[in-house]
């Protein structure tokens, strides 16, 4: 390895590691203010909305609605399994299971 | 002088470690089918397997271990590829806050540790966890470490035999990532004000990956989103006759 690659790295863990700690650590005042309690309560919804959104609607980079996008087709049809089943390991089962079957079978 | 944990913590600590390993479970394989695909972008990048190795176990985040690889096999200068990563990751800093108030009572030693192996992956299992069960770091950790090994063995996995798979197989099971995630999502849309913030991060989600820079588009869209919720809820409060309310936690 060379050295400025084992600085990057080393660096660049350094850098990950500082967003990671702060805010874990920090546990402020007592009781959080009822506004800032409502706030982070959208956080966990909005953050894996936007986490998976561009890999359903934007495979490739560009925009698909079209019945052509296996991931949209795959992502409808979780959306009613996560809804029926509430287990997040059948909706892995049953999206990776109809992709494929678009894919390999259609 | 410190007193000894009763036995029965420390039986509820390991219970908690291993239910938090055992419910990663899925997502771990997700992630190992993601660690391959860096194992081989970062081969064919020209980096050594040493090196590839050493950032999954060191930086352990995908998206900034993929873009860094490439800013490397660019001649990218170490100041720009550290803030670049630094910037990708920010997101962690909204997943760190909405997670710390169940992790309040926690000892410091034990969210520092846990904060090594915070992911988006470990973020998403805990938190909806939480919501139904007695929060705990130690579940935090397992879930964090069933990740890390995942993603580390995928790692060498990928730099050493990625390309023998199939690219159609990798694009199906690819979607694991999505699934998991939509699995998780769901439950956690209780209400009115969530649901229109959903949609809002989804909006901005799609405006911003193409228009804006790096994973930046992930932050705006969760910090419009999150304060348009908030809004919407203040609205219906102010509108509805007041009813009863569950407590933040």
């Amino acid at each position: 390895m060379n050295s400025q690659t084992f600085l990057i790295i080393f660096g660049a863990a350094l850098a990950t590691y500082s967003t990671r700690f702060p805010l874990l650590l920090y546990s402020g005042p007592k009781h959080i203010p009822a506004w800032l309690g409502k706030c982070l309560s959208f956080i966990a919804p909005t953050v894996l909305t936007a986490l998976i959104i561009p890999t359903i609607f934007l495979p490739q980079g560009k925009l698909n609605v079209t019945p052509t996008n296996d991931y949209l087709i795959g992502a409808g049809i979780s959306i009613v399994s996560a809804y029926i089943f509430k287990n997040p390991l059948v909706t892995v089962i049953v999206g990776v299971s109809t992709v494929g079957i678009l894919v390999y079978l259609i | 002088m410190q007193k000894l944990p009763h036995q029965n913590d420390s039986d509820i600590r390991l219970k908690s470690f291993i239910k938090g390993f055992m419910v990663a479970l899925p997502l771990g394989v997700s992630v190992f089918i993601y660690g391959i695909v860096f194992g081989v972008l970062s081969q064919k990048a020209g980096l050594s397997s040493f090196e590839t190795l050493g950032m999954s176990c060191l930086i352990f985040a995908g998206a900034s271990q993929i873009t860094a690889v490439q800013m490397i096999s660019q001649g990218g200068t170490l100041f720009t590829i550290i803030i670049t990563v630094f910037i990708i990751n920010l997101r962690h800093f909204l997943m760190a806050a909405s997670l710390t108030p169940y992790l309040k009572k926690e000892p410091t030693g034990l969210k520092l540790t846990g904060a090594y192996f915070l992911t988006d992956e470990s973020f998403a299992i805990t938190y909806s966890h939480f919501q139904a069960n007695k929060p705990s770091a130690f579940f935090f950790l397992g879930s964090g470490l069933n990740i890390y090994l995942f993603w580390c063995a995928a790692t060498i996995t990928g730099f050493l035999f990625g390309h023998l798979l199939p690219d159609q197989l990798k694009y199906v099971l690819d979607f694991a990532f999505a699934a998991a995630f939509i699995g998780m999502l769901i439950p956690l849309i209780q209400d009115f004000p969530t649901i229109t913030a959903v949609f809002v991060s989804a909006a901005i989600s799609i405006w911003g990956y193409r228009n804006l820079p790096g994973k930046w588009y992930i932050i705006i869209a969760v910090l419009i989103a999150s304060l348009f919720g908030y809004l919407v809820d203040q609205l219906q409060e102010y509108l509805l006759p007041p009813k009863e309310r569950s407590d933040i936690p």
